[in-house]
């Protein structure tokens, strides 16, 4: 009887307080967000079924949970924390890229480096609220609206708040059909958002795709060399993709091996959100603080985008400064979407991709340069 | 607890071993051969005032198998009040981080989109060059063959040059593919290789045998 009373009393059901079913019920929703409503299912399934295994309660000392040493999670996790699963996804990512579109627009990438000044107000605002400033930094990058760079920056500033951010980071990701509009449309009049952007017919020759992974990784690694482990193999991968001589590499890059770091760096993350450590009022702040973070740097792109009109005589759709954050290609998707939405003829999304691809850039820049303003 | 445990456990507690911060302002050294109230100790210097950094730096066994360890930890903090609006943003130069980022970045991006936006007038500067040369070895080097080599049938003869390479593709038998026919083709120094197979194809000199392979049109 002894025995099965302390069989009872080592089970989850025993162990567990409202903390763990708080987080049961969030991993819950994430899995039916990404299965029913397909949000973001490549990233919400694995983060939810992480915090599903992560909060399940357990006898500590069994070398079971993610902060055990020597347990598998551990093991796993350990890709996070050292930024070694950003680094490979964004081989992946460098790998998937097609930079033809940023290369005939190479104006548009301004609008890439303007949405990132929403990680410096953001940082400013995390300070003002009492965050340190290495917590700061790594909640500001939320702004950047990049997944793995937030993860990268915050595993080598603040490694105890990966889970909020994280969580933090891919939930407003996932969210950008909600988050993105309203601002769109507050921030442009209708005139603004019809404006069609001229068709360039110049051909990207093969050797303008060479050279800009060789100069990008040069100029942007050497202004801010924080940022290699992430600009470096983005450069390659996106290297590897058009020479042409390693399909093989460029096909795994950016097929099975971003998607291995894909799901082992969900998985964790989620499992990483154990209720004890995560249902704290920091976490609260660093949602708050990271909706504004990713609002902020979608309204600096508009009105960015704007400011350039004042200037330039060929107009720029204000709505393509949306897309200089660097959640590829969801926010591409959607300022192409709220264009149609005025005149369906109107297609942006190319445009929309350029800015992208230079919001990755930027992102990964920025959180160099944080990072070594505060190592 | 051992001592792999203890430094593991000072890392996950937020302290980063081995790194000193930018600003030093206090030291703290701790020595004990507990676990425990060195932990204790640091913790007190972890309050959410201070950031800090501890490193172990010593690990002196007293003689004798049966006596513990005994570690030194230095911990170097810079003690800051707990401020908040403003006031923090100064305290911890955030003024200064948030303008020079901004600018950072700002001025990288602008840098790269200008050298890209001229990527294409090197490399067509480049590739005109190359094109200079080549159109000049071309000049010369059909001038060397006119001079040395035996003189191919014109292409708007195709019937002739159809007879001309028929009998050199004999070797490789009736039917063959269009790449056998092309490396022939430029073995005897045909000028144009690609024009010539591909006006034979299209005044049907060259007729399709199925399966990717060729043969010549009978006479």
């Amino acid at each position: 009887m002894d025995l099965f009373i302390q069989f009872l009393t080592n089970t989850g059901y025993y162990l567990a307080d409202y903390r763990h079913l708080i987080m049961l019920v969030v991993g819950c929703t994430f899995v039916y967000l990404a299965i029913a409503k397909k949000y973001e299912p490549l990233l919400l399934l694995p983060i939810g079924f992480g915090v599903i295994v992560g909060n399940i309660p357990f006898f500590k000392g069994f070398g079971l949970g993610i902060y055990e040493s020597n347990s598998v999670l551990h093991y796993l996790y350990f890709g996070v924390t050292s930024g070694l699963y950003p680094s490979i996804v964004f081989l992946g990512l460098g790998a998937m890229t097609d930079f033809s579109s940023l290369l005939v627009r190479p104006k548009l990438m301004l609008l890439g480096a303007a949405a990132q000044m929403g990680i410096y107000f953001t940082l400013l605002s995390a300070l003002a609220f009492g965050f340190l400033p290495k917590e700061a930094a790594s909640i500001a990058i939320i702004g950047g609206a990049d997944g793995p760079t937030s993860i990268f920056l915050t595993a080598k500033l603040a490694p105890h708040l990966i889970g909020p951010v994280a969580i933090a980071a891919y939930s407003y990701m996932a969210l950008i059909p909600i988050i993105q509009p309203p601002i769109m449309r507050l921030l442009t009049t209708r005139e603004e958002r019809l404006i069609r952007m001229p068709e360039i017919e110049r051909t990207v020759s093969r050797k303008e795709l060479l050279l800009f992974p060789v100069i990008g990784v040069i100029l942007c690694c050497f202004l801010a060399p924080a940022s290699i482990p992430l600009l470096g193999t983005f450069f390659f991968g996106n290297l590897m993709k058009v020479s042409g001589v390693v399909d093989r590499l460029a096909k795994t890059a950016a097929s099975s091996i971003i998607d291995t770091a894909t799901i082992f760096l969900g998985f964790t993350v989620g499992a990483s959100t154990q209720g004890d450590v995560f249902l704290t009022p920091k976490s609260v702040g660093i949602f708050v603080l990271g909706a504004v973070a990713f609002s902020i740097a979608t309204a600096c792109g508009v009105l960015f985008a704007k400011l350039m009109n004042l200037f330039s005589t060929s107009k720029i759709n204000p709505l393509l400064g949306a897309a200089g954050v660097s959640a590829v290609p969801g926010s591409a998707r959607e300022v192409h979407l709220v264009g149609q939405k005025e005149d369906p003829s109107n297609y942006l999304l190319m445009h929309a991709m350029a800015c992208n691809s230079s919001g990755v850039i930027g992102s990964a820049i920025c959180a160099g340069i944080l990072w070594s303003f505060l190592a | 607890m051992d001592f792999l445990s203890f430094r593991t456990q000072l890392s996950h507690e937020g302290t980063y071993i081995g790194r000193t911060p930018m600003s030093v302002h206090k030291t703290k050294y701790i020595k004990s051969d507990s676990y425990d109230n060195l932990l204790t100790e640091v913790n007190h210097l972890m309050v959410p005032k201070q950031t800090f950094s501890c490193f172990v730096v010593d690990r002196v066994k007293y003689s004798g198998v049966e006596l513990p360890y005994t570690y030194t930890i230095i911990c170097i903090y810079k003690e800051v009040q707990n401020v908040y609006g403003l006031e923090a943003i100064k305290a911890y130069n955030g003024w200064a981080m948030a303008v020079t980022g901004a600018v950072i970045v700002m001025i990288g991006l602008s840098v790269l989109s200008f050298i890209i936006s001229q990527l294409h007038r090197i490399t067509d500067i480049v590739d005109n060059r190359n094109a200079r040369k080549l159109k000049k070895s071309n000049v010369q080097s059909a001038a060397d063959v006119s001079a040395s080599q035996p003189v191919l049938p014109p292409l708007s003869d195709l019937g002739e040059t159809m007879n001309h390479f028929k009998l050199l593709t004999q070797e490789v038998g009736d039917t063959f593919d269009l790449a056998a026919l092309f490396q022939i083709f430029i073995h005897h120094d045909d000028p144009h290789p690609h024009l010539t197979i591909r006006s034979l194809r299209e005044q049907g000199y060259l007729v399709s045998a199925g399966e990717g392979l060729f043969s010549w049109k009978h006479q």
